[in-house]
């Protein structure tokens, strides 16, 4: 390795190119020097030369003004955020009493129509066939009863609430009773259903 | 604001690399009072900078980028026309090892002092400010290999300068 090479070789070289100029620089006091002195332009961010006081403050006085702007910036921030989830919640509240005020009237209206009747079945007659009769069954079609209600007649029904509930508490009691009888009878079938078994399988005692 | 984290890393920064930054700004500058601007308006940088940046990889060759950065955008505006001057050493009577040391690296600073611009920030780059060859590529803009070959040429040239 000629000594040109050394600095380049010591400074981008790989592994082994690193090894190469280490190696050389061993026998080589020359070189050895350089690369000492080359070590000094890495001195200057070692401990040996300690950063100025002076130069820490300015770098410290740097924050204050930075950091209440950027306070202010992230408290701008929330007050545009807390005033979109604000108009969120009006949004909300608005949607909230409109249906309030408009389901109640529809939920009655709909509950004062007659029941729907089944869509019933209208058979339709063919008309004259062809030749050929190989053309399919008499076709059928769904036909929904129309509403017989007269436009602009509205039926107003006051509800009990407290009857309601009161009969809708007696029927899941009532349900829950079926329940466990349900439950116990399954069980003394499945007890019943186990003791044949045994039965069955110990019959020649 | 002491307990504020953000803080804490923008002070850890400068105490941390903040020799690192300051030698090197001083070696690209050359002159002291344009270096020490260079140092402020890194740290206004960093400190705009940091809270985008939560976790940084490599701290110091983020700090040593945004330097050479700040550097680039200076010498577009300010012109060079003062000699830096070395700081002033505060010791009575430096041991004679160490005034040996400054002697030798005063030689390796004129050196660097005369080579063409573009090697001597590849140079700064990477000795003062202890870049990596791909983080100096990274914070030029060039390719590693550039970086490489005006590695070479350069402590070619110190090299014989030096001799």
């Amino acid at each position: 390795m000629k000594c040109e090479d050394f600095l380049p070789l010591l400074a981008t070289g790989g592994y082994f190119g690193r090894w190469r100029a280490r190696w050389h620089a061993r026998h080589c006091s020359g070189c050895a020097a350089a690369a000492l002195m080359m070590n000094e332009l890495t001195e200057d961010r070692s401990l040996s030369v300690p950063l100025p006081t002076h130069l820490r403050q300015r770098w410290q006085a740097v924050v204050p003004d930075e950091y209440h702007s950027a306070a202010h910036r992230s408290a701008a921030t929330r007050r545009t955020r807390s005033h979109a989830r604000l108009s969120w919640v009006y949004a909300a509240a608005a949607l909230a009493s409109f249906a309030l005020l408009a389901l109640p009237p529809l939920i009655v209206r709909r509950w004062n129509e007659p029941a729907t009747a089944p869509p019933v079945a209208k058979q339709v007659v063919p008309g004259k066939r062809g030749p050929q009769h190989d053309q399919p069954l008499p076709e059928t079609e769904n036909v929904a009863t129309p509403a017989k209600r007269g436009p602009g007649e509205i039926a107003l029904t006051l509800i009990d609430a407290d009857e309601q509930f009161a009969w809708l508490e007696q029927h899941v009691v009532e349900l829950a009773g079926d329940v466990e009888q349900v439950a116990e009878a399954s069980q003394k079938l499945a007890v019943e259903q186990e003791i044949d078994e045994l039965l069955r399988r110990h019959a020649d005692w | 604001m002491g307990d504020d984290p953000e803080y804490r890393e923008f002070m850890a920064m400068v105490d941390d690399h903040g020799t690192a930054l300051w030698a090197m700004l001083r070696r690209l500058c050359r002159h002291e009072q344009d270096a020490e601007d260079a140092f402020q308006e890194t740290a206004v940088r960093v400190w705009r900078h940091l809270a985008s940046r939560p976790r940084l990889r490599n701290p110091r060759g983020w700090l040593m980028t945004i330097g050479y950065r700040v550097f680039l955008n200076q010498k577009e505006r300010v012109r060079v026309n003062e000699e830096l001057a070395d700081p002033p050493d505060l010791r009575i009577d430096p041991p004679p090892e160490e005034a040996a040391r400054n002697e030798d690296a005063g030689r390796v600073h004129s050196a660097l002092e005369q080579l063409a611009e573009p090697v001597r920030e590849v140079l700064t780059l990477h000795y003062v400010g202890g870049l990596s060859l791909h983080e100096t590529a990274a914070s030029m803009g060039i390719s590693v290999g550039t970086v490489k070959s005006r590695l070479h040429a350069g402590l070619n040239q110190v090299r014989r300068m030096l001799q």
